[in-house]
Order: C-alpha cells, then structure tokens, then sequence
C-alpha cells in the first residue's frame, strides 16, 4: 500500500542526509506489517549502478539506515522501517530459487 | 556463541564464492547472522543481570532461556527508531530539551536486532522473497559493526537499562 505525503517527505531524496557511500539513486517506501503484526514501512533503497558492493562497508549501510530512521523520527513517524538495499539490475535479475 | 555463528553466517554465504549463490545458502545466512545478534544480546544482558564469573555461567544460561523472540523485538523496535514512550522512560534522565537520549550504540544495535528479526523471518518462511548475495554480505557486516560498537560501550546506566528492556518490555511498555 503507498504511503501518506508526510512519510514521502522524509524519505526524499533531497531533504535526507545521506553518508556519500553507497550512491543512492531512488528510495522507495510502501506500508507493511511486519512478522509480529505490528505496522512498520518496507523502505527499498536503490543504489546507484556506480557503487561498487564489494566495497560498501556494514558501518556505511549502518550509517544510511540510521539516517533513514531519524528522518522518519524528526517527522514524526513512529512506525519501524525495514530497508533492503539493491542495484536497479539486481532488481531486474529474473527471481532464481537454485 | 556470537563469535561461531557470525563467522558461520560469513562462512555459509562464501560457499558459492565462484558462481551464483543458492538462495538456500543466502537464507540460511540471514538466519544464522539472526541467531548470532539474538545469543549476543541475552548474554550481555544475563551478564549485566547476574554477573561474568565463569562460577556464575549456571544461572546465566537458567535466565537466558526466559527471553522472548517478540518481545525483544518489540522493545529494539522502540529503541532503534527512537521512538521510546514516555510510560516507558518516565523518571529517566533528560537532555536540555526534555528528551531521554538513547546512545547512539543501543539505537544502532536495537534497529539491527529489529531488521534481522524481520529479515529472518522472511528468509525462513518466504519464499517469494529472493535474496541478493551483496545485501546478505553488508547485512552481516552491519551486525558486526553494530555489536563491535555495542561491546565498547561502557557499562553505563543506559546500556543496564537497554539490556533489562530486552526481558522486562511487555511489563514495563503497559504501565
């Protein structure tokens, strides 16, 4: 389900202080309830085709997340965001359970 | 038992090195990076709750097996977005503004748990959830980043408070 404007404001592109690794190219966000039934955001982060992933470091995603979050905070949305983290050519891989 | 299970998480997700990785290899890494975060964060808090002697190691792993999956979970999703209620932090000390601050390390270390959990569940359970081996790989790291920052915390009141939340949560959170 598409979120409400406040929720697409604090995940702006523009208005989010992002660490410079990895690039980001969109954020998408949709409304999920989670494992437990509690509602929360499922946030796709789509990198940059340029980062390079072998290089992207867990304290550099650390620090993208954390970002995340507090912009939802200093919007005042409570809900938890999950947020998984893919190039665009990842995401048009064909789905492969192998 | 943190230590084994992150290197098995790492190990598991190498096995494919050459080639294309399995998704039943990339699932079952997610899950062991889970459990690794989830025996880390029950010890610390059974060694904050009854102490770190190795005589003391019994009761220790007699308390480690009251917590709760979900109730950790839901006091890390509280901690980790910063979103903690005021019945929750009611008479906690506050900054110029009124506010409790949550250290920097337990809001990271609290919204890892949360995520793992989650992602845990779905690569368990769902099998229409594909997994990409790059996002396995820095989810681990995170987890290691995250509980390496955790351990240099000093013992301070927040971080006894943080660990307590973990088993006392679903009291505390309805007063």
């Amino acid at each position: 389900m598409p979120v409400d404007e406040k929720t697409r404001e604090a995940l702006a592109l523009d208005g989010l202080q992002l660490p410079p690794s990895p690039p980001v190219a969109r954020v998408e966000a949709e409304e999920y309830t989670d494992s437990t039934g509690e509602p929360s955001l499922r946030v796709l982060v789509v990198l940059d085709e340029s980062a390079d992933l072998d290089q992207v470091s867990g304290e550099d995603v650390g620090e993208l997340k954390f970002a995340i979050r507090e912009s939802l905070r200093e919007h005042g949305i409570e809900v938890f965001p999950y947020i998984f983290l893919a190039k665009q050519s990842e995401l048009d891989e064909p789905d492969d359970e192998g | 038992m943190y230590d084994d299970l992150i290197a098995l998480a790492e190990h598991i997700v190498q096995i494919d090195a050459a080639g294309r990785t399995r998704q039943a290899h990339l699932r079952r890494a997610v899950s062991t990076a889970y459990y690794a975060v989830f025996h880390y964060l029950v010890h610390e808090a059974c060694c904050a709750q009854i102490g770190t002697q190795n005589s003391q190691r019994g009761y220790r792993h007699s308390l480690g097996r009251a917590f709760a999956h979900t109730t950790m979970k839901k006091a890390c999703s509280s901690f980790g977005g910063g979103t903690l209620r005021e019945s929750v932090i009611k008479g906690l000390p506050r900054d110029a503004n009124g506010n409790y601050s949550v250290p920097r390390e337990i809001r990271d270390i609290a919204a890892t748990f949360t995520e793992l959990q989650e992602k845990r569940h779905l690569a368990d359970y769902d099998l229409s959830e594909p997994w990409r081996r790059s996002e396995v790989l820095t989810l681990i790291d995170q987890a290691k980043s995250h509980v390496e920052r955790f351990q240099r915390l000093a013992p301070t009141d927040d971080r006894k408070f943080f660990l307590a939340c973990l088993w006392a949560w679903k009291e505390l959170e309805n007063r």
